[in-house]
């Protein structure tokens, strides 16, 4: 047997024990103070994993922390991937109905125009649908924009007429909306959600002062009363949506995320994920912090919006992800207003960078080998195949390799508080259900405090 | 995620092999059990029902990048 390459060790300082996680099977197992030598020495490789007692040697094994000498982990996580590539039960559609929006958000990368999507690209959209829904477990029907709202009827339009497409075919529809909440009013929201349209993310980058520099409207006026009000109606009001609030933030925005979370009242905290996310393209920002500390500081909030109540989403503290994005997906398609078809929802959505195009028959006809080459970019690189965290990542971005030929330089980011996480996870459960904000400044405290 | 906890007794006595490392205490607590492989894929596999596809996509919904 030997060790695996995708364990973490780790020292649980309140008790002295040592945690070990493996990124490969999710296993999380606290040992004795008085095996921490025995575990940092096989780590090492300067004892032998037949040098164990037997009972610990059997534990480690069926936690998969030792493993036989011949398994080929990478190759088994590179199955699983190709597996999740391939998966054969579900749909994945994003639909853009405008490349408009009614704000401007400093840090978008998208050009907003207006546009609207005609009836001829709603019937190819249907029609496409007709053909492919009856070969999937589940269709998954993503809004996305510009802002979806703007288009409304059409938006209402095709989600009816889809999930009926679906009910039709003896297909689970399940759907989703990136919104930036503005214009979803509680009158609104009453009739998306009986469209079956249950899951929401809404962005607010902050308390008001943050998020009106952040998230500006395009005419006169401020953005954050409204959308405050709306996301608190709709956890208030549909109790069967799924709501995700999205804070980006960047080292200027961060500390001021309680701020945000303590205005909402206490009796919805429960109903609202909430989801940090760095302001993506804007990782010079952060050049006087290491990615360690921008890691442990979002921990930090996330330990903060337990404890006021929130749920909170995050990458699981598991390898259950099979591919690193949807746009890994075979069956995964984004249409914009226009017909054009992509696969990413990063981009400006330009005819120039479609890979092809809906025709009237309501078929996906691609352009040239843009598709084909999209897929042929391999999902997991030599520099993945040494990497602790593979089995939790699967890869990065594909669209990144596609440009640049290789991940990106901080690909690991999202795995740098790894240890603390692990630490937190085991603080919770020995803790009991929840944590309180004590407890995990102990666990952090080469952080200043974020408040 | 499979919140399993579970502790495992190790009453193992120390072989002199070992005394280097000694093994003094005896509990080693499973906070989180191993998933197996077709545990993890199972829901890429023909025996998944719709309901757990459908499960598996509202963990998935987030959007990993981009500013919306």
């Amino acid at each position: 047997v030997k060790v695996s390459k995708f364990n973490i060790v780790t020292q649980y300082e309140p008790t002295g024990e040592t945690l070990l996680f493996n990124t490969n099977t999710g296993a999380l197992v606290a040992l004795p103070a008085s095996l921490q030598r025995d575990i940092h020495a096989l780590h090492q490789e300067s004892v032998a994993v037949s040098l164990l007692p037997e009972a610990v040697r059997t534990v480690l094994a069926d936690q998969g922390f030792i493993v036989d000498e011949e398994k080929d982990e990478v190759a088994e996580v590179v199955r699983r991937n190709q597996l999740g590539i391939d998966d054969p039960n579900r749909l994945d559609v994003f639909i853009l109905p405008n490349m408009n929006c009614n704000f401007a958000c400093p840090y978008c990368y998208e050009d907003h125009r207006p546009s609207q999507m005609t009836d001829d690209v709603e019937e190819r959209i249907l029609r496409w649908f007709e053909e492919m829904a009856p070969r999937f477990k589940v269709v998954l029907l993503s809004w996305f924009g510009g802002e979806p709202l703007l288009s409304f009827e059409r938006l209402l339009s095709i989600q009816t007429k889809v999930k009926q497409i679906c009910e039709d075919a003896g297909t689970t529809f399940n759907s989703h909306i990136t919104t930036n909440g503005y214009l979803l009013t509680a009158a609104r929201a009453e009739r998306l959600c009986a469209t079956g349209l249950l899951s929401y993310q809404i962005t607010m980058d902050g308390p008001p002062e943050i998020h009106n520099e952040r998230r500006l409207l395009k005419g006169p006026g401020n953005s954050f009363d409204r959308v405050f009000e709306n996301l608190c109606n709709l956890a208030r009001t549909e109790p069967r949506a799924n709501i995700k609030l999205r804070i980006n933030f960047d080292p200027d925005t961060l500390p001021s995320v309680p701020v945000l979370l303590r205005m909402i009242p206490e009796e919805l905290r429960g109903r609202i994920h909430v989801v940090l996310e760095r302001i993506f393209g804007q990782g010079t920002l952060f050049i006087n912090k290491t990615m360690q500390n921008v890691a442990l500081e979002t921990e930090e909030c996330y330990e903060v919006a337990r404890s006021l109540g929130f749920a909170v989403t995050t990458t699981p503290l598991d390898p259950s992800k099979l591919t690193y994005c949807y746009a890994d997906r075979v069956s995964q398609f984004l249409f914009n207003h226009d017909g054009d078809v992509f696969k990413c929802t990063v981009g400006k959505f330009t005819p120039q960078e479609r890979l092809g195009v809906l025709d009237e028959a309501g078929h996906v006809v691609w352009d040239g080998s843009g598709y084909v080459d999209w897929m042929a970019i391999p999902a997991i690189d030599d520099k993945c195949r040494s990497c602790t965290f593979l089995p939790m990542c699967m890869g990065g971005c594909r669209k990144t390799r596609h440009f640049t030929g290789k991940s990106g330089d901080d690909c690991t980011l999202p795995f740098a508080a790894l240890e603390t996480r692990v630490q937190l996870r085991y603080a919770r459960e020995t803790a009991g259900a929840s944590i309180d904000e004590s407890t995990h400044l102990t666990l952090s405290t080469s952080l200043g405090g974020i408040e | 995620m499979k919140p399993v906890t579970a502790t495992a007794t190790v009453t193992a006595t120390v072989t002199p092999s070992v005394t280097a490392l000694p093994l003094t205490d005896s509990l080693i607590r499973v906070v989180q059990a191993a998933r197996t492989d077709s545990e993890l894929t199972h829901v890429a596999s023909p025996e998944a029902t719709a309901a757990e596809v459908k499960a598996s996509t509202n963990s998935c919904v987030v959007h990993l990048c981009g500013c919306d």
